[in-house]
């Protein structure tokens, strides 16, 4: 019997917590995967109706636990508790592994019969709705709405991901069991060469290169002028017709996504410059042709499967059923791991972020914020309480005091846990592990030291190269990266991706086997190593290092 | 006569072609028992006159001629070339109803090509030489100089779930319950206690099923090129339970006429493969009645 209580994780002094209570026993983690800084007050508000979607998909899933969220200096904090009394759990549990091993097999239909078209049906509730011309009760009405669309969304998002990662979890536990854990990552090759939105986007892009790089006064532009000059040129209507055709519809397409995952983060709708930034350098360095990359990525994945089903041949027909009923659904599951961001956190969050910042120039207008952005220091219920009471009285600005805070916290380096450690390890069950998969578990106790040499990760795509370091924590920082060099980051969402056909091997701080960056390292056949928790902080801009994809270490050589 | 086949009067008699033999050879026609011959008693007591050392050198070249023949015409039975085969030893005094002998003698699975089915024949003899066989042999009051065994050679049954079907419960001794012992793969680990089995209890006169016991079933042997192997099952099978529903009343229902057939309570060794069920021992249950 543990006599000690839970071990309290220590608190920097800058960082004062305020406990509720109760509160002080949990362990408080940063998702690192999906946020990097602190988010601002209507954010968080927005961050709570995600949370609610997420506890109505663990409710059809009757998962044993749910999240608990706590915003401490603007830092989003995620406690995992229990949904039932901890006797319970085991059984729990049981309940819960009943609904996702056929989960497993019905995700694709649900996704293409049911969640997608629901996804498309509120797209298109956004797209017929006349933002300008609305009048401030009816766009109070589309904001309420939009609100809780936006809980309907995140509870479809949860109902599609938990199956997929789990499928994916459980394919990959089927095949390390059948042929041993030397090879990590190869089960992975068995899976790759599908297509999926976020390579689409990337390869539309490279598309709009190559007619760059075929028209000398393009390739110059491109060459020569600076993203805004360019993006100028393009709102000028100064450049050739067609390239201006096409770059439209790309963005109609694919623009509409910020490059992570909160709200307040500008779309490249609004501002195309990581698009730009990307053709540039696709100009300047031109990246091999993504279509034979993919051809290869096949060829390699046609004969994998081949050799492996030769290698199952002697064993038990439920074996051999259970691989190949469970490779189409890992294999869609892949797919839809990054498809289903493109429809609900993109391009969903778009249209909702699309909503927000309307109230918020109508605000500005009104002169209750200084900027329409602004208003992503005003709360929810506050927006909603001084819209009803249209017009409003501008006598004070609005969410001042929030945006100080906001902006001291982004001079904040957060820990990345407090409360207390869990009494003991995690539970081994599948669910539990395909979590882990996803946020990466913690592979060390030990802070790095000046002298760290060896950074110890997940394995997150095969392959060992060296390369310049260069440390990009956001995408403004984009353009220092060239051909050959290692992208070492926080966390990769999508739109990060078109720098993978730049990089040579991509470097996270946080993420497991399953997350966004390490599935699209391996779509493009770079080494990854995600999950080191540190790498950022370690590893200087300009060092010479080497990744191994299949350990997971990284070496500052 | 050194070869007979399954289904055939000779196989069928004891003293030709051995316990195990025979029973099988008696059920052929009824029952789905795996195509095959058996080498007979009398081959071996003419090789061992003839100057047999327990190897393939000093096999009769007329048997090995017989043996390769037999051998043939399986293979276009079956229709497979070359065709994977059981080899079992089938002493005459073994499968009795005294007692089983059960492990006594070897089997060997999955055996290719001519050349290892002399091979686990010889093997097979010299199994029931070994001072393990002997001795078992004296203690259950058998003569050791009156060896008669036959080798049993059928086609390999790839067996994705194997079991062991008691027509009466043996462990309660209850004559209304048959029990099941089953799990993945090939029925080495189940008769050798390498994995802990499912164990399924039906009711005899009614075919309900009375008790379910699904175990973590963490190895299972299968097929490797030239034998078997020991492997780990994965993690999603290993407590899933290894015979449905359907699978269960089949085996039942197998047990069950099995039963009336011989007349006694049996101890079955059977195996699915794609779905179909394939005898492949039958004997009586040895250990009932002992408590008295």
């Amino acid at each position: 019997m543990n006599t000690e209580g839970p071990k309290q994780l220590p608190i920097p002094p800058d960082f004062p917590v305020e406990w509720g209570s109760n509160e002080e026993q949990l362990f408080w983690e940063i998702d690192r995967v999906h946020f990097m800084g602190p988010i601002p007050l209507l954010c968080q508000d927005f961050a709570v109706l995600l949370n609610d979607g997420f506890a109505q998909a663990a409710e059809d899933f009757a998962m044993p636990i749910r999240w608990k969220k706590k915003f401490i200096h603007n830092f989003d904090y995620t406690a995992v508790v229990p949904a039932v009394p901890l006797e319970d759990m085991e059984a729990q549990t049981m309940r819960s592994m009943e609904k996702f091993g056929p989960g497993m097999f019905e995700i694709q239909q649900k996704w293409e019969q049911t969640f997608l078209p629901e996804v498309k049906e509120k797209l298109k509730f956004w797209e017929s709705f006349d933002l300008k011309a609305a009048d401030m009760p009816a766009l109070l009405d589309h904001f309420n709405t939009t609100a809780s669309h936006y809980v309907r969304l995140w509870h479809i998002h949860f109902a599609a991901v938990f199956p997929l990662y789990f499928t994916i979890s459980q394919f990959d536990e089927f095949y390390t069991d059948l042929f041993g854990k030397e090879n990590a990552l190869k089960v992975y090759h068995l899976l790759q060469g599908f297509d999926n939105k976020t390579l689409e986007a990337d390869r539309t892009l490279w598309t709009l290169s190559q007619k760059a790089l075929a028209n000398p006064e393009l390739k110059n532009l491109f060459e020569t002028k600076t993203p805004s000059d360019i993006i100028k040129a393009l709102k000028n209507n100064e450049m050739d017709q067609e390239f201006s055709k096409d770059f439209d519809a790309f963005m109609e397409e694919y623009g509409q996504r910020a490059n992570g995952w909160v709200l307040h983060e500008i779309s490249w709708v609004e501002d195309p410059t990581p698009a730009i930034q990307t053709l540039k350098e696709y100009v300047q360095e031109p990246p091999a042709d993504p279509i034979e990359e993919m051809k290869v990525l096949v060829e390699e994945r046609d004969k994998l499967i081949a050799e492996t089903r030769e290698a199952i041949q002697s064993y038990p027909q439920p074996v051999k059923d259970e691989f190949e009923a469970m490779l189409p659904a890992a294999q869609f599951a892949t797919v839809l791991s990054e498809d289903h961001g493109y429809w609900i956190d993109f391009r969903s969050n778009y249209k909702i972020r699309s909503v927000i910042m309307e109230l918020g120039r109508r605000f500005c207008e009104a002169g209750l914020l200084d900027s329409p952005q602004d208003i992503f220091h005003v709360s929810l219920d506050q927006i909603k309480q001084i819209a009803q009471q249209w017009p409003a009285n501008a006598e004070q600005k609005l969410g001042q005091a929030e945006k100080a805070s906001f902006e001291k916290s982004l001079q904040i380096t957060p820990p990345p846990m407090v409360g207390s450690l869990p009494p003991g390890p995690p539970p081994g069950d599948p669910i539990t592990r395909t979590f882990g998969k996803f946020f990466g578990m913690p592979v060390s106790d030990e802070t790095p030291t000046p002298d760290t040499k060896l950074i110890q990760g997940h394995p997150g795509s095969s392959g060992t190269i060296r390369g310049t370091a260069k440390v990009i924590l956001s995408l403004k920082d984009a353009e220092k990266l060239h051909e050959g060099d290692i992208l070492v980051t926080a966390t990769t969402a999508p739109p990060w991706t078109p720098l993978f056909a730049t990089a040579a091997a991509v470097v996270t701080d946080a993420g497991g086997v399953l997350c966004h960056c390490a599935v699209v390292a391996r779509e493009y056949g770079i080494p990854a190593v995600v999950g080191t928790m540190f790498a950022t902080s370690v590893i200087q801009d300009g060092q010479m290092v080497e990744v191994d994809g299949n350990t997971g270490q990284v070496t500052i050589v | 006569m050194n070869i007979t086949w399954l289904g055939e009067n000779a196989c069928s008699n004891i003293e030709i072609s051995g316990g195990k033999a025979a029973n099988l050879s008696l059920l052929a026609e009824q029952f789905p028992v795996p195509s095959g011959f058996c080498v007979t008693t009398g081959a071996f007591s003419e090789a061992i006159s003839d100057g047999l050392k327990f190897d393939q050198a000093t096999l009769p070249k007329q048997l090995m001629d017989e043996i390769a023949n037999a051998y043939q015409q399986l293979e276009k039975q079956c229709k497979s070339q070359p065709l994977r085969v059981a080899v079992r030893s089938s002493a005459a005094d073994e499968d009795g109803a005294l007692a089983s002998f059960a492990g006594q003698h070897d089997t060997f699975l999955n055996v290719v090509g001519i050349d290892s089915v002399y091979e686990a024949v010889v093997k097979c003899w010299a199994s029931a030489f070994t001072d393990q066989a002997i001795a078992y042999r004296q203690a259950q009051g058998y003569e050791v100089d009156q060896v008669h065994i036959g080798v049993l050679i059928q086609e390999m049954v790839p067996a994705d779930m194997s079991f062991v079907m008691f027509s009466v419960n043996p462990l309660t001794q209850i004559a209304n319950e048959m029990m099941i012992n089953v799990s993945w793969g090939l029925g080495e680990s189940v008769v050798s206690g390498e994995v802990t089995p499912d164990v399924f209890v039906i009711e005899k006169s009614t075919g309900q099923l009375l008790n379910e016991t699904v175990s973590v079933k963490q190895q299972m042997t299968i097929q490797s090129d030239d034998g078997t192997k020991l492997v780990p099952v994965p993690r999603l099978l290993q407590q899933r339970p290894s015979l449905n529903a359907d699978q269960i009343k089949k085996v039942f229902e197998l047990a069950k006429s099995l039963e009336q057939q011989m007349g006694w309570p049996v101890d079955i060794e059977g195996a699915f493969h794609q779905d179909e069920l394939y005898l492949l021992q039958c004997r009586p249950i040895t250990t009932l009645n002992q408590k008295g």
